[in-house]
Protein backbone atom coordinates (compact mmCIF):
# COMPACT_ATOMS: atom_id res chain seq x y z
CA UNK A 1 0.00 0.00 0.00
CA UNK A 2 1.15 3.44 -0.87
CA UNK A 3 0.07 6.70 0.34
CA UNK A 4 1.03 10.15 -0.74
CA UNK A 5 0.55 12.43 2.44
CA UNK A 6 0.37 16.25 2.03
CA UNK A 7 1.89 18.67 4.09
CA UNK A 8 -1.11 20.78 4.33
CA UNK A 9 -4.63 19.12 5.26
CA UNK A 10 -5.26 18.18 2.11
CA UNK A 11 -6.72 14.50 1.86
CA UNK A 12 -4.83 11.32 1.61
CA UNK A 13 -4.91 9.57 -2.03
CA UNK A 14 -4.01 6.12 -1.37
CA UNK A 15 -3.05 4.08 -4.04
CA UNK A 16 -5.25 0.60 -3.93
CA UNK A 17 -8.59 2.74 -3.67
CA UNK A 18 -7.53 5.06 -6.80
CA UNK A 19 -6.50 2.44 -8.98
CA UNK A 20 -9.83 0.18 -7.93
CA UNK A 21 -11.71 3.79 -8.32
CA UNK A 22 -10.40 3.81 -12.44
CA UNK A 23 -10.36 0.67 -13.08
CA UNK A 24 -13.98 0.38 -12.13
CA UNK A 25 -14.85 3.89 -14.39
CA UNK A 26 -12.92 2.44 -17.06
CA UNK A 27 -15.55 -0.63 -17.08
CA UNK A 28 -18.21 1.34 -16.86
CA UNK A 29 -17.84 3.08 -19.39
CA UNK A 30 -16.48 0.26 -21.81
CA UNK A 31 -18.65 -2.96 -21.02
CA UNK A 32 -22.07 -3.60 -21.36
CA UNK A 33 -25.18 -2.50 -19.36
CA UNK A 34 -25.95 -5.17 -16.88
CA UNK A 35 -28.25 -7.47 -16.87
CA UNK A 36 -31.39 -6.77 -14.43
CA UNK A 37 -32.95 -9.85 -13.22
CA UNK A 38 -36.17 -9.96 -11.71
CA UNK A 39 -37.53 -11.23 -8.17
CA UNK A 40 -39.49 -14.87 -9.11
CA UNK A 41 -42.43 -14.00 -11.34
CA UNK A 42 -44.77 -15.61 -13.88
CA UNK A 43 -46.71 -13.80 -16.52
CA UNK A 44 -50.25 -13.93 -15.84
CA UNK A 45 -52.15 -12.10 -18.91
CA UNK A 46 -50.54 -10.56 -21.71
CA UNK A 47 -52.09 -8.31 -24.42
CA UNK A 48 -50.33 -6.47 -26.83
CA UNK A 49 -46.95 -5.15 -25.67
CA UNK A 50 -48.63 -5.52 -22.17
CA UNK A 51 -47.41 -7.76 -19.47
CA UNK A 52 -49.04 -8.72 -16.00
CA UNK A 53 -46.93 -10.21 -13.68
CA UNK A 54 -47.28 -11.84 -10.59
CA UNK A 55 -44.32 -11.75 -8.08
CA UNK A 56 -45.68 -14.80 -5.45
CA UNK A 57 -44.92 -13.68 -1.72
CA UNK A 58 -42.29 -16.72 -0.31
CA UNK A 59 -44.63 -16.63 3.01
CA UNK A 60 -47.70 -15.09 2.13
CA UNK A 61 -49.47 -12.86 4.97
CA UNK A 62 -52.04 -10.83 3.31
CA UNK A 63 -55.16 -12.20 1.67
CA UNK A 64 -55.37 -8.66 -0.25
CA UNK A 65 -53.01 -9.08 -3.29
CA UNK A 66 -51.65 -5.61 -4.25
CA UNK A 67 -51.30 -4.12 -7.64
CA UNK A 68 -48.59 -2.09 -8.78
CA UNK A 69 -49.24 0.69 -11.72
CA UNK A 70 -46.08 2.33 -13.03
CA UNK A 71 -45.71 5.53 -15.63
CA UNK A 72 -46.11 5.20 -19.19
CA UNK A 73 -43.43 7.50 -19.40
CA UNK A 74 -40.78 5.08 -18.06
CA UNK A 75 -40.25 1.48 -17.98
CA UNK A 76 -41.58 -0.08 -14.85
CA UNK A 77 -38.20 -2.57 -14.03
CA UNK A 78 -37.14 0.22 -11.78
CA UNK A 79 -39.49 -1.44 -8.75
CA UNK A 80 -37.45 -4.51 -9.17
CA UNK A 81 -33.98 -3.48 -10.10
CA UNK A 82 -31.76 -5.27 -7.95
CA UNK A 83 -32.43 -8.07 -5.43
CA UNK A 84 -31.83 -5.72 -1.97
CA UNK A 85 -33.50 -1.98 -3.17
CA UNK A 86 -36.59 -4.08 -5.08
CA UNK A 87 -39.72 -2.25 -4.26
CA UNK A 88 -41.64 -5.78 -5.84
CA UNK A 89 -39.43 -7.88 -3.83
CA UNK A 90 -39.04 -6.23 -0.21
CA UNK A 91 -43.24 -5.77 -0.83
CA UNK A 92 -43.57 -9.58 -1.37
CA UNK A 93 -40.68 -10.97 1.34
CA UNK A 94 -43.29 -8.56 3.83
CA UNK A 95 -46.15 -11.17 3.22
CA UNK A 96 -47.96 -9.35 -0.17
CA UNK A 97 -48.70 -11.78 -3.39
CA UNK A 98 -47.47 -8.57 -6.08
CA UNK A 99 -48.78 -8.03 -9.59
CA UNK A 100 -46.98 -5.69 -11.62
CA UNK A 101 -48.72 -4.46 -14.75
CA UNK A 102 -46.06 -3.47 -17.48
CA UNK A 103 -47.25 -0.90 -19.93
CA UNK A 104 -44.61 -2.03 -22.56
CA UNK A 105 -43.25 0.40 -25.56
CA UNK A 106 -45.83 1.40 -27.87
CA UNK A 107 -45.10 0.80 -31.38
CA UNK A 108 -46.36 2.14 -34.76
CA UNK A 109 -49.52 0.05 -34.70
CA UNK A 110 -49.98 1.60 -31.18
CA UNK A 111 -50.44 5.21 -32.37
CA UNK A 112 -54.09 5.61 -31.57
CA UNK A 113 -54.04 4.08 -28.11
CA UNK A 114 -55.47 6.85 -25.54
CA UNK A 115 -55.72 7.16 -22.26
CA UNK A 116 -59.20 5.84 -22.12
CA UNK A 117 -57.80 3.09 -23.42
CA UNK A 118 -55.19 2.92 -21.29
CA UNK A 119 -57.41 2.96 -18.41
CA UNK A 120 -60.37 0.38 -19.80
CA UNK A 121 -58.76 -1.45 -22.32
CA UNK A 122 -55.62 -2.40 -20.16
CA UNK A 123 -55.42 -1.67 -16.13
CA UNK A 124 -59.09 -2.12 -15.73
CA UNK A 125 -58.97 -5.88 -17.70
CA UNK A 126 -55.54 -6.27 -15.18
CA UNK A 127 -57.11 -6.15 -12.24
CA UNK A 128 -59.92 -7.77 -13.45
CA UNK A 129 -57.66 -11.17 -14.33
CA UNK A 130 -55.42 -10.63 -11.17
CA UNK A 131 -59.03 -10.45 -8.11
CA UNK A 132 -59.46 -13.83 -10.80
CA UNK A 133 -55.84 -15.26 -10.18
CA UNK A 134 -55.75 -14.28 -6.80
CA UNK A 135 -59.08 -15.66 -6.04
CA UNK A 136 -59.24 -12.81 -3.41
CA UNK A 137 -62.09 -10.72 -3.00
CA UNK A 138 -60.48 -7.08 -2.92
CA UNK A 139 -57.32 -5.74 -4.19
CA UNK A 140 -55.10 -2.84 -3.35
CA UNK A 141 -54.49 -0.74 -5.98
CA UNK A 142 -50.92 1.50 -6.31
CA UNK A 143 -50.07 4.09 -8.44
CA UNK A 144 -46.43 5.36 -9.20
CA UNK A 145 -46.55 8.89 -10.94
CA UNK A 146 -48.45 8.85 -14.16
CA UNK A 147 -49.91 5.26 -12.82
CA UNK A 148 -51.02 7.13 -9.87
CA UNK A 149 -53.20 9.11 -12.01
CA UNK A 150 -54.33 6.63 -14.25
CA UNK A 151 -55.18 4.30 -10.96
CA UNK A 152 -57.07 7.37 -9.69
CA UNK A 153 -58.75 7.33 -12.56
CA UNK A 154 -59.47 3.98 -12.66
CA UNK A 155 -60.78 3.78 -8.97
CA UNK A 156 -63.40 6.88 -9.61
CA UNK A 157 -65.01 4.94 -12.50
CA UNK A 158 -65.16 1.33 -11.74
CA UNK A 159 -66.99 -0.84 -9.66
CA UNK A 160 -64.09 -3.47 -8.86
CA UNK A 161 -63.43 -4.49 -5.56
CA UNK A 162 -60.58 -1.76 -5.02
CA UNK A 163 -59.84 -2.00 -0.88
CA UNK A 164 -56.99 0.32 -0.83
CA UNK A 165 -55.65 2.68 -2.74
CA UNK A 166 -52.04 4.25 -2.69
CA UNK A 167 -50.70 7.15 -4.97
CA UNK A 168 -47.43 7.94 -4.86
CA UNK A 169 -45.41 11.09 -6.67
CA UNK A 170 -48.80 11.12 -8.52
CA UNK A 171 -49.42 14.34 -10.44
CA UNK A 172 -53.31 15.46 -10.35
CA UNK A 173 -53.16 18.96 -10.58
CA UNK A 174 -51.43 20.66 -13.55
CA UNK A 175 -52.11 24.31 -12.79
CA UNK A 176 -47.82 24.28 -11.77
CA UNK A 177 -45.43 21.75 -13.35
CA UNK A 178 -41.86 22.04 -13.25
CA UNK A 179 -41.31 24.28 -15.57
CA UNK A 180 -40.49 27.84 -15.50
CA UNK A 181 -43.41 30.45 -15.56
CA UNK A 182 -43.75 31.75 -18.74
CA UNK A 183 -42.98 28.31 -20.11
CA UNK A 184 -46.12 26.95 -17.72
CA UNK A 185 -48.29 30.26 -19.32
CA UNK A 186 -47.38 28.76 -22.85
CA UNK A 187 -48.55 25.51 -22.48
CA UNK A 188 -51.76 26.75 -20.68
CA UNK A 189 -52.62 29.22 -23.54
CA UNK A 190 -51.96 27.25 -26.34
CA UNK A 191 -48.67 28.92 -27.77
CA UNK A 192 -46.84 25.83 -27.34
CA UNK A 193 -48.72 23.17 -28.81
CA UNK A 194 -47.75 19.23 -29.36
CA UNK A 195 -50.54 18.67 -31.67
CA UNK A 196 -49.12 18.57 -35.06
CA UNK A 197 -45.76 16.94 -33.60
CA UNK A 198 -47.72 14.17 -32.53
CA UNK A 199 -49.48 13.39 -35.74
CA UNK A 200 -46.32 14.09 -37.19
CA UNK A 201 -44.69 11.33 -35.26
CA UNK A 202 -47.56 9.31 -34.57
CA UNK A 203 -45.43 7.59 -31.69
CA UNK A 204 -43.30 9.40 -30.21
CA UNK A 205 -39.81 7.89 -30.08
CA UNK A 206 -38.15 7.34 -26.92
CA UNK A 207 -35.29 9.55 -27.84
CA UNK A 208 -37.30 12.27 -27.44
CA UNK A 209 -38.82 11.61 -24.05
CA UNK A 210 -35.55 11.10 -22.83
CA UNK A 211 -34.74 14.53 -23.95
CA UNK A 212 -37.30 15.66 -22.07
CA UNK A 213 -36.37 13.91 -19.08
CA UNK A 214 -33.04 15.09 -19.04
CA UNK A 215 -34.14 18.53 -20.02
CA UNK A 216 -35.70 18.47 -17.22
CA UNK A 217 -32.65 17.55 -14.50
CA UNK A 218 -31.00 20.83 -16.40
CA UNK A 219 -27.05 20.48 -15.56
CA UNK A 220 -27.17 16.91 -14.36
CA UNK A 221 -23.61 16.61 -13.59
CA UNK A 222 -24.29 14.77 -10.40
CA UNK A 223 -24.50 11.33 -11.43
CA UNK A 224 -21.51 11.45 -12.77
CA UNK A 225 -19.46 13.14 -9.77
CA UNK A 226 -21.48 10.50 -7.61
CA UNK A 227 -19.69 7.93 -9.65
CA UNK A 228 -16.17 8.84 -9.50
CA UNK A 229 -16.33 10.02 -5.66
CA UNK A 230 -18.17 6.48 -4.94
CA UNK A 231 -16.04 4.33 -7.75
CA UNK A 232 -14.24 1.92 -5.06
CA UNK A 233 -17.60 1.23 -3.73
CA UNK A 234 -18.67 -1.98 -5.61
CA UNK A 235 -22.14 -1.80 -4.48
CA UNK A 236 -22.66 1.78 -5.15
CA UNK A 237 -21.26 0.76 -8.32
CA UNK A 238 -23.60 -1.91 -9.29
CA UNK A 239 -26.50 0.59 -8.06
CA UNK A 240 -25.25 3.11 -9.93
CA UNK A 241 -25.35 1.06 -13.28
CA UNK A 242 -28.29 -0.47 -12.96
CA UNK A 243 -29.99 3.25 -12.60
CA UNK A 244 -28.15 4.33 -15.50
CA UNK A 245 -29.16 1.47 -17.70
CA UNK A 246 -32.61 2.41 -16.35
CA UNK A 247 -32.54 5.94 -17.19
CA UNK A 248 -31.07 5.62 -20.63
CA UNK A 249 -33.94 3.18 -21.19
CA UNK A 250 -36.35 5.07 -22.14
CA UNK A 251 -40.03 4.13 -23.61
CA UNK A 252 -41.94 5.28 -26.61
CA UNK A 253 -45.54 6.80 -25.90
CA UNK A 254 -48.38 6.72 -27.89
CA UNK A 255 -49.10 10.04 -29.76
CA UNK A 256 -52.95 10.46 -28.96
CA UNK A 257 -52.35 9.76 -25.44
CA UNK A 258 -49.42 11.90 -25.66
CA UNK A 259 -51.99 14.86 -27.58
CA UNK A 260 -54.78 13.81 -24.67
CA UNK A 261 -52.38 14.26 -21.88
CA UNK A 262 -50.60 17.54 -22.96
CA UNK A 263 -54.16 18.86 -23.93
CA UNK A 264 -56.30 17.60 -21.34
CA UNK A 265 -54.21 18.04 -18.62
CA UNK A 266 -51.38 20.19 -18.92
CA UNK A 267 -53.13 22.59 -21.10
CA UNK A 268 -56.96 22.50 -19.35
CA UNK A 269 -56.28 20.95 -16.30
CA UNK A 270 -59.15 19.13 -16.17
CA UNK A 271 -58.84 16.14 -14.19
CA UNK A 272 -59.11 18.51 -11.08
CA UNK A 273 -62.01 20.76 -12.59
CA UNK A 274 -63.98 17.80 -12.94
CA UNK A 275 -64.37 18.26 -16.54
CA UNK A 276 -61.80 15.39 -18.04
CA UNK A 277 -63.82 12.32 -19.83
CA UNK A 278 -62.82 8.82 -19.90
CA UNK A 279 -64.94 6.33 -21.62
CA UNK A 280 -67.52 9.01 -22.48
CA UNK A 281 -67.89 8.86 -18.74
CA UNK A 282 -66.77 12.26 -16.55
CA UNK A 283 -64.33 11.75 -14.33
CA UNK A 284 -65.25 12.45 -10.80
CA UNK A 285 -62.25 11.75 -8.06
CA UNK A 286 -65.09 12.22 -5.57
CA UNK A 287 -66.67 8.79 -6.05
CA UNK A 288 -63.27 7.23 -4.65
CA UNK A 289 -64.45 6.32 -0.97
CA UNK A 290 -61.85 3.32 -0.26
CA UNK A 291 -58.68 3.84 2.09
CA UNK A 292 -56.29 6.25 0.23
CA UNK A 293 -52.89 7.07 0.99
CA UNK A 294 -51.01 9.68 -1.40
CA UNK A 295 -47.47 9.82 -0.78
CA UNK A 296 -44.47 12.24 -2.09
CA UNK A 297 -40.79 12.90 -1.88
CA UNK A 298 -39.17 15.86 -0.56
CA UNK A 299 -36.11 16.31 -3.19
CA UNK A 300 -39.11 14.75 -6.15
CA UNK A 301 -37.69 17.05 -9.10
CA UNK A 302 -40.52 16.00 -11.60
CA UNK A 303 -43.72 15.75 -9.73
CA UNK A 304 -44.09 18.68 -7.05
CA UNK A 305 -46.19 18.28 -4.07
CA UNK A 306 -48.45 20.71 -4.83
CA UNK A 307 -49.42 18.60 -7.72
CA UNK A 308 -50.25 15.73 -5.38
CA UNK A 309 -51.81 17.40 -2.41
CA UNK A 310 -55.03 18.94 -4.10
CA UNK A 311 -56.02 14.68 -4.58
CA UNK A 312 -56.43 14.72 -0.52
CA UNK A 313 -59.33 17.39 -0.47
CA UNK A 314 -61.24 16.37 -4.11
CA UNK A 315 -61.59 12.19 -2.65
CA UNK A 316 -64.81 11.39 -0.45
CA UNK A 317 -62.76 9.02 1.36
CA UNK A 318 -62.91 8.90 4.97
CA UNK A 319 -59.85 6.84 5.85
CA UNK A 320 -57.45 9.01 3.72
CA UNK A 321 -53.47 9.58 4.62
CA UNK A 322 -50.92 11.73 3.39
CA UNK A 323 -47.12 10.76 4.07
CA UNK A 324 -43.95 13.01 2.94
CA UNK A 325 -41.07 10.76 2.66
CA UNK A 326 -37.47 11.71 2.60
CA UNK A 327 -36.24 10.91 -1.21
CA UNK A 328 -36.22 11.68 -4.73
CA UNK A 329 -38.53 10.85 -7.82
CA UNK A 330 -36.32 7.95 -8.57
CA UNK A 331 -34.68 7.09 -5.98
CA UNK A 332 -37.60 6.00 -3.66
CA UNK A 333 -38.38 3.41 -6.06
CA UNK A 334 -34.55 2.65 -6.73
CA UNK A 335 -33.55 2.14 -3.03
CA UNK A 336 -36.66 -0.05 -2.25
CA UNK A 337 -37.36 2.26 0.04
CA UNK A 338 -41.47 2.32 -1.05
CA UNK A 339 -42.00 -1.13 0.59
CA UNK A 340 -41.17 0.13 3.43
CA UNK A 341 -42.94 3.55 3.50
CA UNK A 342 -45.93 1.77 2.64
CA UNK A 343 -45.92 -1.00 4.47
CA UNK A 344 -47.02 0.18 7.91
CA UNK A 345 -50.08 1.69 6.39
CA UNK A 346 -50.92 -1.48 3.81
CA UNK A 347 -50.73 -4.35 6.29
CA UNK A 348 -53.32 -2.59 8.88
CA UNK A 349 -55.56 -2.09 5.96
CA UNK A 350 -55.00 -5.47 4.25
CA UNK A 351 -57.03 -8.82 5.14
CA UNK A 352 -54.36 -11.30 6.92
CA UNK A 353 -54.19 -14.79 6.11
CA UNK A 354 -56.03 -17.51 8.91
CA UNK B 1 -9.61 8.25 12.32
CA UNK B 2 -11.12 6.86 9.07
CA UNK B 3 -9.76 7.55 5.99
CA UNK B 4 -11.06 10.48 4.05
CA UNK B 5 -12.53 10.08 0.43
CA UNK B 6 -10.37 13.00 -1.53
CA UNK B 7 -13.23 13.41 -3.66
CA UNK B 8 -16.06 14.46 -1.33
CA UNK B 9 -15.13 17.71 -1.69
CA UNK B 10 -15.23 17.90 -5.12
CA UNK B 11 -18.47 16.32 -4.71
CA UNK B 12 -19.77 19.39 -2.17
CA UNK B 13 -18.11 21.89 -5.03
CA UNK B 14 -20.18 20.10 -7.97
CA UNK B 15 -23.60 19.95 -5.95
CA UNK B 16 -22.95 23.33 -5.41
CA UNK B 17 -22.19 24.59 -8.88
CA UNK B 18 -24.87 22.39 -10.64
CA UNK B 19 -27.71 24.12 -8.38
CA UNK B 20 -26.27 27.21 -9.23
CA UNK B 21 -25.91 26.39 -13.02
CA UNK B 22 -29.66 25.10 -12.78
CA UNK B 23 -31.04 28.05 -10.97
CA UNK B 24 -28.89 30.07 -13.54
CA UNK B 25 -30.61 27.92 -16.63
CA UNK B 26 -34.33 28.03 -15.25
CA UNK B 27 -34.33 31.83 -15.04
CA UNK B 28 -32.69 32.35 -17.93
CA UNK B 29 -34.78 29.87 -20.45
CA UNK B 30 -37.92 32.32 -18.79
CA UNK B 31 -38.16 34.06 -21.69
CA UNK B 32 -41.08 34.47 -24.32
CA UNK B 33 -38.47 34.80 -27.51
CA UNK B 34 -37.30 30.87 -26.68
CA UNK B 35 -40.96 29.91 -26.28
CA UNK B 36 -41.28 31.42 -29.84
CA UNK B 37 -38.85 29.91 -30.99
CA UNK B 38 -39.67 26.34 -29.40
CA UNK B 39 -42.64 26.63 -30.87
CA UNK B 40 -41.02 27.65 -34.77
CA UNK B 41 -38.49 24.50 -34.15
CA UNK B 42 -42.06 22.01 -33.05
CA UNK B 43 -43.67 23.50 -36.01
CA UNK B 44 -40.81 23.18 -38.98
CA UNK B 45 -39.72 19.55 -37.25
CA UNK B 46 -43.20 18.69 -37.71
CA UNK B 47 -43.79 19.83 -41.32
CA UNK B 48 -40.40 18.05 -42.10
CA UNK B 49 -41.43 15.25 -40.28
CA UNK B 50 -45.20 14.79 -42.44
CA UNK B 51 -43.10 15.94 -46.03
CA UNK B 52 -40.92 12.90 -45.13
CA UNK B 53 -43.71 9.98 -44.63
CA UNK B 54 -45.51 11.96 -47.18
CA UNK B 55 -42.14 11.04 -49.88
CA UNK B 56 -41.68 7.84 -47.94
CA UNK B 57 -44.94 6.23 -48.39
CA UNK B 58 -45.10 7.22 -52.58
CA UNK B 59 -41.23 5.89 -53.07
CA UNK B 60 -42.57 2.42 -51.70
CA UNK B 61 -45.92 2.67 -53.65
CA UNK B 62 -44.12 3.29 -56.68
CA UNK B 63 -41.47 0.77 -55.83
CA UNK B 64 -44.57 -1.48 -54.50
CA UNK B 65 -42.66 -2.28 -51.23
CA UNK B 66 -44.33 -2.62 -47.83
CA UNK B 67 -44.05 0.24 -45.40
CA UNK B 68 -43.67 0.35 -41.16
CA UNK B 69 -47.65 1.51 -42.05
CA UNK B 70 -48.60 -1.56 -43.35
CA UNK B 71 -46.32 -3.97 -41.39
CA UNK B 72 -48.46 -2.09 -38.56
CA UNK B 73 -51.67 -2.49 -39.98
CA UNK B 74 -50.75 -6.37 -39.94
CA UNK B 75 -50.23 -6.11 -36.54
CA UNK B 76 -53.15 -4.20 -35.70
CA UNK B 77 -55.67 -7.21 -36.93
CA UNK B 78 -53.31 -9.83 -34.45
CA UNK B 79 -54.07 -7.59 -31.82
CA UNK B 80 -57.86 -7.32 -32.84
CA UNK B 81 -57.57 -11.21 -32.74
CA UNK B 82 -55.89 -11.02 -29.33
CA UNK B 83 -58.81 -8.95 -27.82
CA UNK B 84 -61.31 -10.99 -29.30
CA UNK B 85 -59.70 -14.59 -27.42
CA UNK B 86 -59.49 -12.42 -24.15
CA UNK B 87 -63.70 -12.06 -24.49
CA UNK B 88 -63.76 -15.87 -25.43
CA UNK B 89 -61.80 -16.67 -22.30
CA UNK B 90 -63.44 -14.15 -20.08
CA UNK B 91 -67.06 -15.94 -21.52
CA UNK B 92 -65.98 -19.18 -20.80
CA UNK B 93 -65.05 -18.30 -17.33
CA UNK B 94 -68.45 -16.74 -17.30
CA UNK B 95 -69.71 -20.48 -18.28
CA UNK B 96 -67.51 -22.33 -16.23
CA UNK B 97 -68.91 -20.13 -13.18
CA UNK B 98 -72.37 -20.58 -14.29
CA UNK B 99 -72.12 -24.12 -14.44
CA UNK B 100 -69.97 -24.41 -11.33
CA UNK B 101 -73.12 -22.92 -9.69
CA UNK B 102 -75.96 -25.30 -11.97
CA UNK B 103 -73.25 -27.75 -10.43
CA UNK B 104 -73.51 -26.91 -7.14
CA UNK B 105 -77.41 -26.51 -7.34
CA UNK B 106 -77.92 -30.32 -8.76
CA UNK B 107 -75.66 -31.63 -6.69
CA UNK B 108 -78.00 -29.84 -3.58
CA UNK B 109 -80.75 -31.02 -5.35
CA UNK B 110 -79.88 -34.60 -5.30
CA UNK B 111 -78.06 -34.70 -1.85
CA UNK B 112 -82.03 -33.74 -0.87
CA UNK B 113 -83.01 -36.47 -3.35
CA UNK B 114 -80.64 -38.99 -1.82
CA UNK B 115 -81.95 -37.91 1.44
CA UNK B 116 -85.45 -38.21 0.93
CA UNK B 117 -85.02 -41.56 -0.63
CA UNK B 118 -83.25 -42.65 2.70
CA UNK B 119 -86.23 -41.80 4.66
CA UNK B 120 -88.68 -43.55 2.26
CA UNK B 121 -86.23 -46.39 2.82
CA UNK B 122 -86.24 -46.31 6.61
CA UNK B 123 -90.06 -45.57 6.46
CA UNK B 124 -90.54 -48.91 4.26
CA UNK B 125 -88.12 -50.97 6.03
CA UNK B 126 -90.14 -49.97 9.64
CA UNK B 127 -93.74 -50.51 7.47
CA UNK B 128 -92.25 -53.75 5.96
CA UNK B 129 -91.60 -54.80 9.94
CA UNK B 130 -94.77 -53.69 11.17
CA UNK B 131 -96.36 -55.43 8.29
CA UNK B 132 -94.80 -58.46 9.15
CA UNK B 133 -95.89 -58.27 12.46
CA UNK B 134 -99.37 -57.65 11.44
CA UNK B 135 -99.19 -60.74 9.18
CA UNK B 136 -97.94 -62.42 12.22
CA UNK B 137 -101.08 -61.69 14.21
CA UNK B 138 -103.26 -62.75 11.42
CA UNK B 139 -101.55 -65.72 11.10
CA UNK B 140 -102.24 -66.12 14.53
CA UNK B 141 -106.05 -65.31 14.14
CA UNK B 142 -106.48 -67.89 11.35
CA UNK B 143 -104.76 -70.28 13.08
CA UNK B 144 -106.96 -68.99 16.63
CA UNK B 145 -110.12 -68.98 14.32
CA UNK B 146 -109.62 -72.67 13.39
CA UNK B 147 -108.99 -73.79 16.07
CA UNK B 148 -112.30 -72.24 17.71
CA UNK B 149 -113.96 -73.59 14.66
CA UNK B 150 -112.48 -77.36 15.77
CA UNK B 151 -113.93 -76.95 19.32
CA UNK B 152 -117.19 -76.14 17.41
CA UNK B 153 -117.45 -79.22 15.18
CA UNK B 154 -115.85 -81.77 18.13
CA UNK B 155 -117.35 -80.32 21.38
CA UNK B 156 -120.26 -83.66 21.79
CA UNK B 157 -117.72 -85.99 21.34
CA UNK B 158 -115.15 -84.37 24.23
CA UNK B 159 -118.34 -83.99 26.75
CA UNK B 160 -119.60 -87.43 26.12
Amino acid sequence: MMAVKSLVNIPVLNLETETQRWNTIYKVMSEPKPDIESTPRKAVWKKNKSVLWYHPAPEKKYNTPLFLVYSLLNKAYILDISEEGSVIGNLSKQGYDVYLLDWGSPGLEDKDLTLDNYIFDYLEVAVKRALRHSGAKEISLIGYCIGGTLSAILTSLTDLPIKNLVLAAVPIDYSDVIVPNKWVKALQKGTLNFDRFADAYEVIPSEFLYAIFMALQGFNIGPTINLVTRAHDQKYVDKWRRMDKWMKDAVTFSGAAFKQMFNELYKDNKLVKGEMKIGGNKVELTNIKCSTLVITSTRDELVLESQSLPVMDLISSEDKTYQLVEAGHVSLCLTGQFAFAIDPWLSTRSNKVK
Amino acid sequence: MSEMNPYDSFLRVSEMWEKGLNGLLFQSIDNNPLIQMTKVGIEANSRYIERLKRNRELMANYMNLPTKNDVANAVKQTIQAEEKIDILEEKIWNLQESFALATDAQNKMLGEILEFTKHIHSEWQKTSLELAKLSEIKNEFEAMKELLQKEKEEPVLTAK
